[in-house]
């Protein structure tokens, strides 16, 4: 087992975010998280990338109770997210963002160059690596988010949206680069809106609602879930 | 003097001192909040506040509390001056490189006036304000006194005026949410303007209740800026109700360190309570924690 | 192949030029050139955590003042040669950086509230080195002058001081554009853009601020002996005073902060503006030359931003 996620509650104030999420995650599985626009779905993410600590809950690892533990630590272990809204360093060129997080895996500058020339090449952006990633178009930024995380070689990777705001032919593009990172047994969970791309790649659906886990299956099951309706479409009164 | 005259002393006094220090805190909170530009340059505008009410006494003749007409509307327009003139280029750009600039405000002011004024301290000698009314055996001057209560009729008005009136209303939904504010029509620009206006008068006007207990030079305007740093630190930035208490507490806290530390750590006793309060509450005191 | 043989010949025609650079000069240029070595070390060591890391501190003569104040202490009072106190002094100033790091990186004080704080330490040592006599209070210390001598780190003519400040500037320079693709000034870097970013990529955002803030820091020490060596007399004011720590940073940021070539021309552009202020307005016109500074500050930062050195990097990043 390589994700575990045991009864997560987070809440910020008054508000309860998340509540009593759990759900675990094996190797080489790809996962969509899906629900509607405020469920929890990013916050999920910040808590379990260590942005922010549950209120109680554990997260287990790779065998590590990671709970409490800093982002970079996470990180580093391999458990890695991509931010919704890109953030590029903005006026350090595209080749430099993703050298930063080769740097993970690689201690020398000439290693890390290689390593981030390879994933530059990988995705598509080879033509932009001296531009300064600020002057990026909002898909090219977004690649980069996806570049960056690449790079560090995560044992899973937590993809925020990547594909909201892309056009159909950068979609496609996107998407056919996680089918191959899928191919070669990369884990990953997937949030997103766009459901065609989360039916393509997922092997399995997780929906959240108002903070709580309401479905956990195949793509039919949960398209099927009455509850899941529910949480997109309304109740008939 | 007993242990307890000088506590009450220093409480005295430092709530008297708390009273004109809100003026400089609360004029560099109020745009600080809307704007979100960290003034250093607002100390010196206070010292040309006081050079402003004395040279209208040794050439107009006017008794600093009657120059007050003339000196409210002069920074008023001297603040929305520097709004149009020059703030206005730097809302965008990075908080560092604001901050500079005001760094680079104030050591202009800072040395036009010691071109123009020389470093010679200026003082004001005004009987009847240096006279003093006795409290239990406490002396208070009648100049402190005055300037504490000014200052906080002016915050009252302040106040009254933010909650009352369209324009405050403006100003305070400008602060809240700059883009919900210009959907319902505010003129958000205009705003940033009269708000800094009313900020640097503020900051004048301190300078001119000033005048009277403490000398003018060039520099003054350093001791001021670090004690309105500290005071909105603590009150949280932006919030004016609390940069008006936490001038009082922090007027009170410069005054017992006066009183009752020894005379070297007595100058490093604002840094340090400055250094204190920065690190262990950078959103203030006053601030519900979320 | 031929670039470089054209290269390798200019960098030697410079490095010969700037040997015989001093005997060229009058005395009066000498000592401007001196200041403008020391200043675009400074300003190049003020870059490492202002420039590139992000963090603006505005009270590096904290550091600049503690290693001048403990060299010169410990050569007047136990006569031990500044070539060795000034160890001490680089140790001192690193453990006040540290001090300040500690502090501030582990409760998130960042940006303008950094700033501040940083004006705070450095205030504070500059009033207590006011009120301490063994520190000679507001009157300072008058080196004690020795003559020419190498084991006092003094000499009659500023030439060896020339040579020391130019040896102690390329060296800082070379270093530094050794190791610019480094993982810890790219880590340094990815800080200044976007920390929540630098945490995501696995960066121990405080450990790295805490050593570029404490390297920086004794990189200035250093600089902050030679001043002292070098004009021979330290007072609070000039030592730990505002004008001390904004001329770091305003250099840096005029040149461009965050590029190694930034300090230096930053620095040139000072001396000479400075140069050419004091001309104009010798004698009776107050402090209109820094009324000027201030303006010129104010103008940079407008329309510069970037530094002066973007000028000439219209085609490449900005680093």
């Amino acid at each position: 087992m390589l994700l575990e996620i045991h009864n997560i509650l987070k809440s910020f104030g008054g508000l309860v975010a998340l509540s009593d999420v759990s759900f675990n995650l094996e190797e080489g599985e790809v996962v969509g998280l899906i629900g509607p626009n405020g469920s929890g779905k990013t916050t999920l993410f910040n808590v379990l990338s260590g942005f922010f600590h549950p209120d109680r809950g554990r997260i287990v690892f790779d065998g590590l109770d990671i709970t409490g533990f800093k982002p970079h630590r996470i990180s580093r272990l391999g458990l890695v997210r991509t931010f919704q809204i890109p953030k590029p360093l903005p006026e350090l060129t595209v080749l430099e963002n993703i050298r930063v997080a080769a740097f993970m895996r690689n201690r020398h500058d000439r290693a890390a160059t290689l390593a981030a020339e390879k994933v530059l090449e990988r995705i598509g952006l080879n033509k932009s690596g001296l531009v300064p990633s600020h002057k990026l178009t909002y898909g090219q930024k977004k690649m980069l988010e996806l570049g960056r995380a690449l790079a560090t070689e995560p044992k899973i990777l937590f993809l925020d949206e990547i594909m909201a705001g892309l056009n159909s032919a950068e979609t496609l593009e996107v998407v056919r680069l996680l089918q191959n990172i899928k191919k070669e047994g990369q884990s990953f969970i997937l949030i997103e809106h766009n459901m065609s791309a989360v039916l393509a790649l997922a092997q399995r659906i997780i929906v959240l609602n108002f903070g709580m886990k309401i479905a956990d299956g195949s793509p039919d099951e949960v398209i099927k879930s009455e509850a899941v309706i529910e949480a997109y479409l309304g109740r008939d009164q | 003097m007993s242990f307890l005259t000088e506590f009450l002393a220093a409480l005295i006094y430092g709530i008297l001192a708390g009273g004109v220090y809100a003026l400089i805190a609360v004029g560099l909170s109020l745009y600080f909040g809307l704007m979100g530009i960290v003034n250093f340059a607002h100390g010196s505008i206070v010292m040309l506040g006081m050079y402003a009410a004395y040279y209208s006494f040794t050439l107009l003749g006017l008794h600093p509390y009657l120059s007050l007409v003339l000196v409210i509307p002069l920074f008023f327009l001297f603040g929305m001056a520097l709004e149009t003139g020059l703030f206005r280029f730097m809302y965008k750009a990075p908080h560092n490189n604001q901050f500079l600039l005001t760094c680079g405000l104030m050591i202009v002011i800072n040395n036009i006036a010691l071109t123009a004024f020389t470093a010679n301290t200026r003082t004001l000698q005004i009987p009847f304000l240096e006279a003093g009314f006795s409290v239990g055996g406490i002396v208070i001057s009648y100049g402190r006194f005055l300037a504490f209560l000014v200052g906080v009729v002016f915050y009252l008005l302040l106040t009254l005026f933010l909650r009352k009136t369209m324009v405050g209303k403006a100003i305070r939904a400008s602060a809240q949410n700059r883009e919900g504010a210009k959907l319902c029509g505010i003129n958000v620009s205009k705003i940033f303007t009269y708000t800094f206006g009313l900020g640097i008068m503020l900051a004048g006007l301190a300078g001119l209740l000033i005048l009277p207990f403490s000398g003018a030079y060039p520099d003054v305007g350093d001791t001021f800026i670090l004690s309105a740093f500290i005071i909105i630190v603590l009150g949280g930035m932006g919030k004016i109700s609390a940069a008006f208490w936490a001038s009082l507490i922090i007027g009170v806290a410069e005054a017992m360190g006066s009183t009752f530390l020894s005379s070297g750590v007595k100058y490093l006793f604002p840094f340090l309570l400055f250094i204190v309060v920065l690190l262990f509450r950078p959103t203030g005191l006053f601030v519900r924690r979320t | 192949m031929k670039n470089q043989i054209i290269k390798t010949l200019l960098g030697l025609f410079v490095v010969a030029l700037l040997c015989w650079l001093p005997f060229l000069l009058g005395d009066y240029y000498l000592y401007l050139l001196v200041l403008t070595c020391l200043n675009a070390y400074l300003a190049s060591s003020w870059n490492l955590i202002g420039g590139m890391g992000g963090q603006l501190s505005l009270g590096h003569a904290a550091f600049f003042g503690l290693s001048a104040y403990a060299s010169t202490f410990l050569f007047q009072k136990f006569g031990i040669s500044p070539w060795a106190g000034m160890w001490f002094g680089v140790l001192i100033a690193a453990l006040y950086g540290a001090l300040i790091g500690l502090l501030c990186f582990r409760y998130q004080v960042k940006g303008t509230y950094f700033a501040l704080v940083t004006l705070a330490f450095v205030e504070i040592l500059r009033i207590a080195a006011v009120h301490l006599k063994t520190f000679g209070g507001s009157e300072g210390i008058v080196v004690e002058l020795k003559g020419h001598s190498w084991s006092a780190f003094q000499f009659e003519t500023k030439v060896p001081y020339y040579f020391i400040s130019l040896v102690m500037l390329a060296a800082l320079v070379l270093v530094i554009n050794y190791f610019r693709n480094s993982r810890f000034l790219s880590y340094l870097k990815a800080i200044r853009e976007d920390e929540d970013v630098a945490y995501a990529l696995g960066i121990d955002v405080f450990k790295i601020k805490f050593w570029g803030l404490v390297l920086s820091a004794a990189l200035t020490g250093l600089g902050g002996t030679f001043y002292a060596q070098y004009v021979l007399y330290i007072d609070p004011p000039s030592i730990f005073g505002l004008t001390r720590s904004f001329d770091m940073v305003f250099i840096c940021i005029m040149g461009g902060m965050g590029s190694i070539g930034g300090p230096l021309l930053g620095s040139v552009v000072f001396s000479a503006f400075m140069e050419i202020a004091n001309t104009i307005f010798k004698g009776g016109y107050g402090a209109a030359h820094l009324i000027l500074y201030g303006i010129l500050l104010m103008v940079v930062i407008l329309v510069f931003p970037r530094g002066l050195i973007s000028l000439f990097n219209k085609h490449t990043s900005s680093e």
